[in-house]
């Protein structure tokens, strides 16, 4: 049985462990929490975060910092769906019909913020990982939860299709239906 | 088209649409959200939703103060303290420090981690002077100013702690730059500065700027060296036009913030052994003055970070940081690049 003063000892190297996390990643965590989370929403995920860190301490890891980038990850997508649906039922109540949502990427400008746009949300998490938050591959990994080999795999090929529609031409505008018409037309002639 | 974009040069490219505007959280920034997870928690605990969590009654606290208490235990050095009505018990609570019962003290030159109970009242002021030269001020009240300035006369220190007052309009000729320690911390924390005197110029003075926000929270700056005696007081931005003092609330303990006050000692331990000043002194600086948190540079050396930290920001932060801190990068890079004769 654990005596009085063992439990003591334990709780202030908890605090101590605590702190020291708190102070060594705090910053990393918020930068990510603010690329990905409304601005309202930030600080709530990150509180959240370190709460789940303190709670767990004893299954951290080495390297806390991917860890806490994973609950972190999880956290924002958890009120993210809160968020939406909160907001999806008040424009129903409303009677209205929810808008596209835009989401912080596709809030930059630019040809490069389309393309990442575009791509599949764990392939875009994969690059800007790396990209953003500066990331080792094998850190990134385990904030996605998968084997550092996938991850490698899935880099890989997210480059590759980010690489791709960069390449792709421009659309023209769209021009009105009626001048596609014509344009076949005499075409045909 | 598509093979010429390399791995690098594709992040690059991603990391000018870096959504992130706010930049990095604030030394101070951060210790407040610290303040707010342990209430969180706190609250969580008296809920009975997470009993799990062990809320410190005491916090770790790396302070230059366990330099000062390991000074004061081994070299019996004087201490000038002690002022108000609790003289009695916070001699008994030293007395009990000292004797290290309570206290395990790292090696000579480091930092400590120091546990104290929030219940612990230090004293107003204290001054002391290290085996090597070098004298360490603790101020932990506006009240104690005073003290420690008659005690820094007496030691024939030309540094004087000035309080930080909003309204101040004292303008006094600016000196050179000695260098800049930030020190700062809750009520259950020490704020001192170490400052070796042969570092301040003939006929300067150092000026330890003394914030005090909420009661028992105090920031304690070494701040730039003035032409003559130190003034009455200073105001919110140094006389020189430098960066705004931290708010009273900052205790920069982060790991960036552990090798910072670690370095500050260093470089002025090392300015006494004759080691030139960074390099990086001028564009940390110019870093600061434009509001951006660089630990100091390592003294006699070349240090990356600020360049790191830098790359840290926002493209449109990032530019112009380095337009107005053009010069004193430049100047960096240049003499980094510059072979050593």
């Amino acid at each position: 049985m654990m005596r009085k003063s063992d439990q003591r000892g334990d709780a202030a190297g908890a605090s101590d462990r605590v702190e020291q996390l708190f102070r060594c990643h705090h910053a990393a965590v918020v930068a990510y929490v603010r690329r990905r989370a409304p601005a309202d929403l930030v600080d709530d995920v990150v509180g959240e975060t370190f709460l789940v860190a303190w709670r767990r301490l004893d299954r951290m890891p080495d390297n806390p910092l991917p860890w806490l980038l994973a609950v972190a990850r999880n956290v924002v997508a958890t009120q993210e769906r809160g968020v939406l649906r909160r907001r999806a039922l008040t424009l129903r109540l409303a009677g209205m019909h929810p808008v596209s949502e835009p989401g912080t990427v596709d809030r930059a400008d630019g040809r490069v913020a389309s393309a990442l746009a575009r791509l599949a949300p764990k392939d875009r998490e994969a690059l800007t990982l790396i990209a953003w938050d500066g990331l080792q591959p094998h850190e990134a990994a385990v904030v996605l939860g998968e084997a550092p080999g996938t991850f490698r795999v899935r880099l890989h090929r997210a480059r590759g299709r980010l690489r791709r529609l960069l390449d792709e031409p421009a659309e023209p505008p769209e021009l009105p239906a009626i001048h596609r018409i014509r344009v076949e037309e005499v075409a045909h002639d | 088209m598509t093979r010429m974009i390399t791995d690098a040069a594709l992040d690059e490219l991603l990391r000018a649409v870096d959504p992130l505007t706010d930049g990095v959280p604030s030394d101070a920034e951060t210790e407040m959200a610290f303040r707010g997870l342990v209430a969180n928690a706190r609250e969580s605990t008296r809920g009975g939703a997470a009993r799990r969590i062990r809320v410190p009654a005491a916090r770790a606290i790396v302070s230059d103060v366990g330099l000062w208490l390991e000074v004061a235990r081994e070299q019996r050095a004087e201490l000038v303290s002690a002022r108000g009505p609790a003289v009695k018990r916070r001699q008994r609570v030293w007395r009990r420090l000292l004797a290290g019962t309570t206290l395990g003290l790292a090696g000579a030159g480091t930092t400590l981690a120091l546990i104290l109970s929030a219940t612990t009242s230090p004293p107003a002021f204290a001054v002391t002077r290290t085996p090597d030269g070098a004298v360490i001020v603790m101020v932990n009240e506006i009240a104690g100013i005073s003290g420690a300035n008659a005690q820094l006369a007496a030691l024939g220190v030309r540094a004087r702690a000035v309080p930080v007052l909003a309204g101040c309009r004292a303008t006094v000729p600016a000196g050179d730059l000695v260098g800049r320690q930030w020190s700062a911390g809750p009520a259950s924390v020490l704020m001192s500065v170490e400052i070796n005197p042969s570092t301040i110029p003939a006929g300067e003075t150092l000026v330890l700027a003394a914030k005090q926000g909420v009661p028992s929270h105090l920031t304690l700056v070494a701040e730039e060296t003035v032409r003559g005696p130190a003034p009455p007081c200073v105001g919110d931005r140094h006389p020189s036009g430098g960066p705004p003092f931290p708010p009273s609330a900052g205790l920069p303990l982060s790991p960036g913030h552990a090798p910072n006050r670690g370095s500050a000692q260093s470089r002025i331990r090392a300015a006494a052994a004759g080691v030139p000043p960074s390099p990086m002194l001028p564009a940390v600086k110019c870093l600061r003055a434009q509001g951006i948190n660089v630990p100091d540079p390592v003294p006699g050396a070349r240090s990356a970070t600020p360049v790191q930290v830098l790359q840290r920001l926002p493209r449109a932060r990032r530019e112009s940081v380095g337009i107005a801190c053009k010069a004193q990068l430049s100047q960096a890079f240049r003499r980094q690049t510059a072979p050593t004769p």
